[in-house]
């Protein structure tokens, strides 16, 4: 009797324990590219680009935080397709910037963790896994190591699609 | 490059083809969506006839995005397969391990993907793209 109740009291703590981190570890993907139809579409994707080219290029790093800041405040006109993908590259900038204490490293979970959420779809891009291991690190650094192997896996995961992608 | 999403399988076929090639069209996009594969931006052809067919099936409407997908286990191969599902139960067993674990389990993962992500580095940043002219503004797109 007491061994059949300790099986199920296992069992009954096994398999929530299970489904909840599958959840966490959850990746939906989506294939999208970056493109721009119309004068005010294509003049968001230069000027995002343009930022993120001045961000990555600057030493001073206020200078690449509100750069990389001032793209993911942007408002996204309509005819832009995959702008998720430039605010992915301008969340792991800061992400990068910011990770260089705890308190900074809190604040790149706070902001990036959302962007990369398990309900969320990813693109199916490197700019993801790279945004994913930011996360992970700062996770780390912030002390959340389950959010850090989590989004360290989904980065892993993420990376054998691209390179199945990849494979004719 | 832009235009060229493949039609979701939900709005396929809203309209009957009229003829031939018409129905030759929606089979190629079902094909398509079916295999839920992406369009190969450089081949022309078959984005000019998706945007076609979309352009019929609904005249004025932008053409959808790529369909999404979503991970399976189901859907990878059998090695890939067993690979994911030992690294999810290594999720769980660290995880679920106990509060007093050495902090080194995160670390570990951490460098796993760093070097996974080693073999991407060759790869330019969507910005990167966009300023090489290889996506975004300066190429299809068009408006």
């Amino acid at each position: 009797m007491r061994r059949r109740l300790g099986w199920a009291l296992a069992w009954g703590l096994f398999v929530p324990a299970c489904t909840s981190e599958s959840e966490a570890l959850r990746l939906d993907v989506v294939d999208v590219e970056l493109s721009a139809v119309g004068a005010e579409a294509r003049a968001y994707v230069r000027r995002c680009a343009e930022d993120l080219a001045r961000a990555r290029a600057s030493a001073d790093p206020s200078e690449r935080e509100a750069l990389a800041l001032a793209v993911l405040e942007r408002p996204v006109p309509s005819g832009v397709e995959g702008a998720e993908l430039l605010r992915l590259e301008a969340a792991e900038m800061l992400c990068e910037t910011w990770d260089s204490d705890a308190a900074g490293a809190r604040r790149a979970v706070a902001l990036v963790g959302p962007m990369l959420a398990p309900r969320r779809r990813l693109p199916l891009d490197p700019i993801s896994a790279r945004a994913l291991v930011c996360l992970g690190d700062a996770a780390d650094r912030a002390g959340d190591t389950d959010l850090a192997a989590t989004s360290y896996l989904r980065a892993i995961r993420l990376m054998q699609m691209l390179q199945e992608e990849a494979m004719p | 490059m832009s235009e060229s999403g493949v039609t979701p399988k939900a709005s396929v076929g809203r309209r009957e083809p009229s003829d031939r090639s018409d129905a030759s069209d929606v089979a190629l996009v079902h094909l398509l969506a079916e295999r839920a594969r992406p369009v190969e931006t450089s081949d022309a052809e078959v984005a000019e006839i998706v945007a076609r067919t979309w352009a019929r099936i609904d005249p004025g409407a932008q053409p959808p995005a790529r369909p999404a997908r979503t991970v399976s286990l189901r859907r990878r191969s059998p090695g890939v397969a067993l690979g994911l599902a030992v690294a999810a139960a290594l999720a769980v067993a660290i995880l679920h391990s106990d509060r007093g674990r050495p902090p080194s389990d995160s670390e570990a993962l951490g460098e796993a993907a760093r070097r996974t992500l080693a073999a991407f580095e060759h790869v330019p940043r969507p910005s990167e793209r966009v300023l090489a002219g290889e996506a975004g503004p300066d190429e299809g797109g068009g408006g």
